[in-house]
């Protein structure tokens, strides 16, 4: 093995926290401890990777003091080593992280503001794609057979979550993380980009059925009759009229 | 291959573009004349900050400061990431490309830190192997960063600053020179400032960084994000007198200060660059640069 290639694995080691020992032997005496001079790497490292996942994830650190966002940080860092150099891509993994972190009860929502900050993330690096340009007002009567399906924008996402993350996400951006209810309450929400921007639109529960199940490839009448049992007078016209204003989809090709 | 952009005599400074300041640089004119970036905060160009990133890039040249090139690892290069890095060059044109003479990747881990490498004649043939295929696909020379240093490793045979100027005369590319950086490793190393600056080859030097650094223990450590110290603007004039008027860059990253402060700092080593233009090469316009 190149003496490079053995300095630069002995120091990956150590910075894993497996062994310093092996990587010690490399540096050259000095007044100064080796340990304070590693220190400094390792310091840079944490300092690195925490600042990533705070700007990754600014709602989520601005609920932890700083000795908890310290710890989860670490934490998250010592069991998901990057493997990649591009840090926005490496907290991907932190919302299922959070969901499993013992430590985190003060705030239960906790892994769904990650999952609603990632799923902005997805949705800001995605393609907007080329949608619907075609007449909006007859749209609906223009689809032939009511088993027609439609394809969604590529960086549109819908997510369902236990807790009333609007209000949640509202509380935290007004600075009165005091009032946010941490009981409870279903709330739906659609994220999208629109010239380069993201978007974010809070949804009704036969809305947001009403889209996933056409997002998921499903035909109008299925997506239709799913909402219908949540909303008996579901307006579907307006429903499309809502998806067609951004616009969020198009017809999908035989 | 040939560095493009600024001629000596229109060396001037610039600054880091920061996020919180976009609003100012797309409003009006800011008195500034080029500004650097950091490669990957735009790799994707679907977004609206890149879409800032380009309006402004119409009024200001710019330079582009590459982190994640990883040049001295044993791995080698990540050709993907140069690629990607590459179609940002092809989008922005900037006028000087620079990354670091350091690693930062092994084993498929990437560790997102400058680390040091020694200085040997295996790492040595490693790096000119690197640099000239980072160059090859960028298709423009590449300006490689002195970095700060807290260890020096027991199988060193070469000085820092003869590898690097070794390097950029078998590999063609430049230097940019982190005045900072040189303070900070000569402290903590014991070496003298003075016989590193005489060390770096003359007519290498494209491109002068400086920044700031705080005190831990016994070590500087360098953090852009502290005030640059009397020092190293004292050793920058130095450089200035040994290397000539060269693009020179306000480095401040992590705690971004007000843009105003910013920008007297640009001024501060503008005035710096501009009592070295000499009288026999300049006009009486070219002699005193002041922006605003």
């Amino acid at each position: 093995m190149s003496a490079l290639v053995k300095i630069q694995r002995d120091f990956c080691q150590f910075i894993r926290g497996h062994s310093h020992r092996d990587f010690y032997q490399h540096i050259k005496n000095s007044n100064i401890p080796k340990e304070d001079s590693l220190s400094i790497y390792l310091q840079g490292i944490f300092s690195t990777h925490t600042e990533a996942l705070k700007n990754n994830y600014p709602l989520v650190f601005s609920l932890l003091d700083d000795r908890a966002a310290c710890e989860i940080a670490h934490a998250y860092i010592e069991v998901n080593f990057p493997c990649t150099g591009d840090l926005k891509e490496w907290g991907g993994a932190f919302p299922c992280f959070i969901q499993h972190y013992e430590q985190q009860s003060e705030w239960p929502y906790l892994a769904e503001v990650a999952q609603y900050e990632r799923a902005k993330y997805v949705a800001l690096y995605g393609s907007e794609g080329s949608l619907f340009t075609g007449d909006k007002e007859n749209f609906l009567s223009s689809i032939d057979h009511k088993e027609q399906t439609f394809q969604f924008q590529e960086a549109c996402q819908l997510i369902a979550f236990l807790y009333p993350l609007e209000q949640i996400i509202s509380s935290i951006e007004y600075n009165q993380k005091s009032v946010v209810p941490k009981t409870q309450g279903s709330s739906y929400a659609l994220i999208f980009k629109l010239h380069g921007k993201v978007i974010v639109c809070w949804l009704t529960p036969s809305m947001f059925v009403f889209m996933n199940r056409l997002k998921e490839g499903q035909g109008m009448d299925v997506a239709f009759a799913a909402a219908e049992v949540l909303e008996p007078l579901f307006d579907i016209e307006k429903a499309f009229s809502f998806m067609l204003s951004y616009p969020l989809l198009r017809i999908a090709e035989k | 291959m040939t560095f493009p952009g600024f001629s000596p005599r229109q060396a001037s400074t610039g600054i880091g573009l920061q996020k919180a300041h976009y609003k100012d640089f797309l409003k009006e004119r800011q008195p500034v004349a080029w500004l650097e970036i950091q490669a990957e905060d735009f790799l994707n160009f679907e977004t609206e900050e890149f879409q800032f990133l380009e309006r402004i890039r119409e009024d200001y040249p710019m330079s582009l400061h590459v982190t994640n090139l990883s040049l001295g690892s044993s791995d080698g290069i990540d050709e993907e990431h140069i690629k990607r890095v590459k179609a940002l060059i092809d989008r922005l044109n900037p006028f000087l490309i620079s990354s670091h003479l350091s690693w930062g990747r092994i084993d498929g881990y990437y560790l997102n830190g400058l680390f040091p490498i020694p200085y040997t004649q295996e790492t040595l043939e490693l790096l000119v192997s690197t640099v000239n295929r980072v160059q090859e696909i960028f298709e423009s020379p590449l300006l490689i960063e002195n970095p700060p240093t807290y260890l020096q490793y027991k199988i060193s045979n070469m000085e820092e600053v003869d590898f690097l100027g070794t390097l950029v005369h078998r590999t063609g590319s430049g230097i940019l020179l982190n005045i900072n950086n040189v303070y900070v490793s000569c402290h903590n190393h014991g070496w003298d400032v003075e016989a590193y600056l005489k060390g770096v080859p003359k007519g290498k030097v494209k491109e002068i960084h400086i920044s700031g650094h705080r005190i831990q223990g016994p070590f500087l450590v360098s953090d852009h994000e502290s005030d640059i110290s009397n020092e190293v603007w004292n050793i920058y004039q130095k450089a200035i007198h040994l290397f000539g008027p060269v693009p020179t860059l306000i480095k401040r990253k992590t705690t971004v200060p007000d843009l105003k402060f910013l920008l007297a700092e640009a001024q501060k080593a503008q005035n710096i660059l501009n009592q070295i233009r000499t009288p026999s090469n300049t006009t009486r316009k070219e002699r005193h640069v002041r922006f605003g």
